[in-house]
This record gives structure tokens, C-alpha cells and sequence, in this order.
């Protein structure tokens, strides 16, 4: 296994149970890598299983067969080397802004001193150093959702994985965060994945983008998106490439094929 | 199981949401002025009102204000007071330091719900009362019988709320703690018990109702002195002034009791307060 490689995915299936006891096929066969410092959506219809196979990544969830591997160790349960951001921040509520950050970094040992500092890091990473001791009831959603960033980032893992992370944002909040994404990732390097539904959030943030179809949910294709090293959003919307790039993910996602044309690499 | 714990949470839940709801109302100085006049209002209906019937039967509340402060003064009421007051906190906090962990364990472990959750259950249901004969046998006609009856009207109350509240602890907020590797005490120290703080206090507040009632039955049908005794010497030597006053010692007592309560959790739980006041 190369260096590269930070997250491996081989052969991933996961079979649930319905109320009525039939076996439903959230995931068949899921293989992908990614690579190390890169930004990878996964993306598709709601059903394909995309929410299934990041949690699967995190350990939340384990796969009925398969494998997940990060930086070449086997993926048994959540670990200090992936740091997840949920949908809706999931903030302790009796905890400050701070308190919450430092909630991943207890589970480590560290001192209270260390502790303490991590966080403020952190904190001032995303760009919330006056709000630290505010509560949640106190935050809006975007600050709730830096938080939720902050207390991943933290705990410095390997990789980021971020469920829907900007969806329950309004357009302006979303605008805003999508491009603090890209800066916070220029300046750290993490290795990011990012679960979205949303075509043009997956072309604008990602380097590479794996869609998903449903029933049973798989790989249907997999996108080269890297449209430049700006990281300007305007700048990358407003290229020739992000608009065939936006129209050949909708071509996956609606599960057509993409034949003769470049940038699929499945 | 499930079902069972499902029918006894809904009407928990509506009580707390309700009594949620009234604090939010208490706000304005609008609101407050109503009060204030709805209160002058009763007062006025029942003075007239009073003064048109028998001595015997009623007290205007004039008068019940000059009893009050004669009982203050001849030290009637303070003795008895005192004396319903020291079996009440016994009580009261007998049952919670029965009543919060019996509903933790009914919350968190299915075994001690399919256990004892139907005991919880029937014991919320049931009046109490029914069993205050027994409870004289057991526990005579002093001090333990009234704490006793304190506790068990109380209990439950502070027991199913607990539990519907480790039920109602967000999934989501336990997956935290999993996603960043938090060993289960930390779980149970850092997420679970602090999301069921404000069920414990619904329950508390709750409690603080039945706990009152508890003490008036146990000294109604003990009849040894505290305000229950006071109530019953008085309606007997017809002098409703007295009995009266003593009543609304009692609900005063209730409401500042009850609004301490509130003053806990809102030290204790903050943000839920303001969650539930509606901050959005």
C-alpha cells in the first residue's frame, strides 16, 4: 500500500434489517481510495447510502463484509485518527463553544493545560476566538456548525469526514462556510470527506468525486473535479470547467453513463 | 414494555411542557399586571361573597388575614409549621435519593424496566391515599408515618420523569461521545446525566405538589399537630378564618417551594430554560 493512500475502502457491502425484517442492501461492493490531503464528496440521490458508508468510515457503523482502512490500520470502531463533523453540529448543549471543543480532547488524556490550548486552536481556526465561552442556544447555526469543525480539527486526526455538514445553513451561511472549508484545508492539509447531496457544493469543494446510486447503493462513477488551485469560489464557479464538470456529475448521478468523455476514472 | 413506558411518558411530558410553557407566559410585565388584577378580582368576589353567608360556613378574606396574623402571633402556626415541615423535607428528600436513581436504571437498563418499570408505573397511577390505614399500622401516628406517606406520594413522580428523561437522552448526543472515542462512565457522566437534569427537576417540581399532599392526608387522619392538624381542629371548632389561613399557608408554601425548585434549575440547566422559552 502506498503512502498516499489515507483512506482505503475495499468491497464494502452493509445489509440492514427493516422494521418488516427484509434485508435491504444500503451498500454492495464499495471500493475507492483517497488520497492523502485531498478533498473527496460523496455524493448522490437520497438512499444511496452515501450518510451509511461515511459512518461506516468513522466506525460508527460496521460493514456486513468488507474492509475500511486509514493510513494502512483497520478501521474497528471510532478512532482518534478520524474526526467527524455531523449535519447538525450536535453540540453539547451545558457545554461552552470552548467546553465543546475540549470534549474530544478529554477522551485523549491530555492535561487540562494542553487541553485548554488545543481548543483555543482550534477555535481560532475557524474563526470564533471572541465566541469560546458562549453556549450553543447562545450560537447560529453557522457558528454551531465551526464548532462542530473545530472540536474534529482539534483532536488532529488524519482525516475529516463531514456528514451534510452546511445543508441545515442558509445560502449565504453555506456560501461563507464552503469557502472557509477550502482555506481551513489549504492551511492544515487534512485529508477531507465530505457527504453532500448538494451538485454544485460536491464540483465547487472537491478534488474528486465518488457518486453513489441506490438499490442496492454503489459506485456508479467516480469525477475528477479539481478545477485549479484557486481557491476562490467565484473564481472556480465561474470556470469552463466547473460547468461541464456540474453537468457530467448530474449525467452519475441520475445513473447514466459517461461514455467518451474524460475526467471519470471508473 | 416499550408500550407501557410509551402510554406513561406522553402525559409526563405534557405536564412538563405545560408547566414550561406557563413560565415562558410569566414574563412580560403585561402578563404580570393581569395576574395581579386576576388575584385582586377573587379576592373581591369572595370577600362579598363571604359576608353574605353564615359565619360558620366561610370566612371573608379579611378575615382569614386577621387569624393568619394571630396565629403568627400567638405562635400557633409557626409550631406547626415547623412541625409539618421537618417530616416534609424528610420525605421529599428520601424521595429523591430513592426516586433519581431507581429512574436511571429503569431508563438505562431494559432488564430493570421490565423488572420494576410497571411498579413505577402502577405507583404514579394509583392514589395513594388508599393506603393510608396500612401506613398507620406500619408506621404509627408520628414523625415516620407522615415523612413515609411524603415519599411515597412523591416518588414516582421524581422515578417516571427520570426515566422519560434518560428515554428522551438524543441518540445523536450519545454518538458524540462514541465518534470521540469517550469511555462509557464519560458518556454517562458527561451526556447522559446532564441531558436529564431538566427531566429530574420537571420531576422534582412535580413532586413538590404531591409531596404537600401527601403531608395534609398524613396529618388529616393522624391528626397530630402541623398545618394538616391546624385544618382539621379548626374545621371542627368551626372557625373557618383559621382553617382558611391555614390552607393558604400551605399553597404558599407550595408556590414558593415549587418556584425554588424553578431557581435550581435554572442554575443547574440553563440552557434548557432557555431552549424551552423559546430564544429563536
Amino acid at each position: 500500500m502506498s503512502g498516499d493512500v489515507a483512506v482505503d475502502v475495499r468491497g464494502v457491502s452493509k445489509v440492514f434489517q427493516d422494521d418488516q425484517g427484509r434485508q435491504v442492501h444500503a451498500l454492495q461492493e464499495v471500493s475507492f481510495q483517497v488520497g492523502r490531503g485531498e478533498i473527496v464528496a460523496l455524493t448522490g440521490r437520497s438512499g444511496c447510502g452515501k450518510t451509511t458508508l461515511l459512518r461506516i468510515i468513522m466506525g460508527l457503523e460496521h460493514p456486513s463484509s468488507g474492509t475500511v482502512e486509514v493510513d494502512g490500520t483497520p478501521v474497528n470502531g471510532p478512532g482518534v485518527n478520524r474526526g467527524i463533523v455531523f449535519q447538525n453540529a450536535e453540540l453539547l448543549p451545558w457545554r461552552t463553544a470552548l467546553g465543546n471543543v475540549e470534549f474530544g480532547l478529554e477522551a485523549r488524556g491530555l492535561g487540562k493545560a494542553e487541553r485548554r490550548e488545543a481548543a483555543e486552536r482550534a477555535i481560532e481556526l475557524v474563526g470564533l476566538g471572541q465566541a469560546g465561552n458562549r453556549r450553543p442556544h447562545e450560537l447560529s447555526g453557522g457558528m454551531r456548525q465551526r464548532v462542530g469543525i473545530a472540536r474534529a480539527l482539534a483532536i488532529d486526526p488524519a482525516v475529516l469526514l463531514m456528514d451534510e455538514p452546511f445543508s441545515a445553513l442558509d445560502a449565504q451561511t453555506r456560501e461563507k462556510m464552503q469557502a472557509e472549508l477550502l482555506e481551513i484545508h489549504q492551511r492544515t492539509g487534512k485529508t477531507i470527506i465530505f457527504v453532500s447531496h448538494d451538485i454544485d457544493e460536491s464540483v465547487l469543494l472537491a478534488d474528486r468525486v465518488v457518486t453513489l446510486v441506490p438499490d442496492p447503493g454503489r459506485v456508479h462513477g467516480v469525477l475528477d473535479t479539481r478545477l485549479g488551485d484557486s481557491i476562490d469560489l467565484d473564481e472556480r464557479r465561474g470556470s469552463d470547467r466547473f460547468a461541464r464538470r456540474r453537468h457530467e456529475l448530474l449525467q452519475l448521478v441520475h445513473g447514466r453513463e459517461l461514455s467518451e468523455q474524460d475526467g471519470v476514472s471508473v | 414494555m416499550t408500550a407501557l413506558a410509551d402510554s406513561a411518558a406522553a402525559p409526563v411530558e405534557d405536564e412538563s411542557a405545560l408547566s414550561r410553557r406557563v413560565r415562558a407566559q410569566r414574563r412580560t410585565g403585561r402578563d404580570r399586571l393581569i395576574t395581579a388584577a386576576g388575584v385582586v378580582v377573587l379576592l373581591v368576589i369572595w370577600e362579598v361573597a363571604a359576608r353574605q353567608v353564615d359565619p360558620i360556613l366561610a370566612a371573608p378574606p379579611s378575615a382569614v388575614f386577621t387569624a393568619l396574623l394571630g396565629m403568627i402571633a400567638d405562635g400557633s402556626l409557626p409550631v406547626a409549621v415547623w412541625e409539618s415541615a421537618q417530616p416534609f423535607l424528610v420525605g421529599y428528600v428520601l424521595a429523591i435519593v430513592v426516586g433519581v436513581p431507581v429512574g436511571l436504571l429503569i431508563g438505562r437498563f431494559r432488564v430493570v424496566e421490565a423488572a420494576i418499570g410497571w411498579l413505577v408505573i402502577a405507583g404514579y397511577a394509583m392514589p395513594m391515599i388508599a393506603l393510608t390505614p396500612v401506613f398507620m399500622l406500619w408506621f404509627g401516628l408520628g414523625f415516620a408515618v407522615k415523612a413515609a406517606m411524603v415519599m411515597t406520594m412523591t416518588v414516582f413522580a421524581i422515578s417516571i420523569n427520570t426515566w422519560n428523561g434518560v428515554q428522551n437522552v438524543p441518540r445523536s448526543l450519545i454518538e458524540v461521545g462514541t465518534a470521540f472515542c469517550a469511555s462509557q462512565p464519560r458518556i454517562l457522566t458527561q451526556i447522559v446525566i446532564p441531558s436529564v437534569i431538566p427531566s429530574i427537576m420537571t420531576g422534582l417540581r412535580i413532586g413538590i405538589g404531591k409531596a404537600v399532599v401527601g403531608i395534609v392526608i398524613a396529618e388529616f387522619f393522624t391528626a397530630i399537630g402541623g398545618v394538616g392538624g391546624v385544618i382539621v381542629d379548626a374545621g371542627h371548632s368551626f372557625q373557618p378564618d383559621r382553617m382558611f389561613a391555614a390552607v393558604v399557608v400551605l399553597m404558599l408554601a407550595a408556590v414558593a417551594l415549587t418556584g425554588l425548585i424553578g431557581l435550581v434549575e435554572r442554575r443547574l440547566a440553563p440552557w434548557n430554560r432557555s431552549i424551552a422559552g423559546g430564544a429563536h
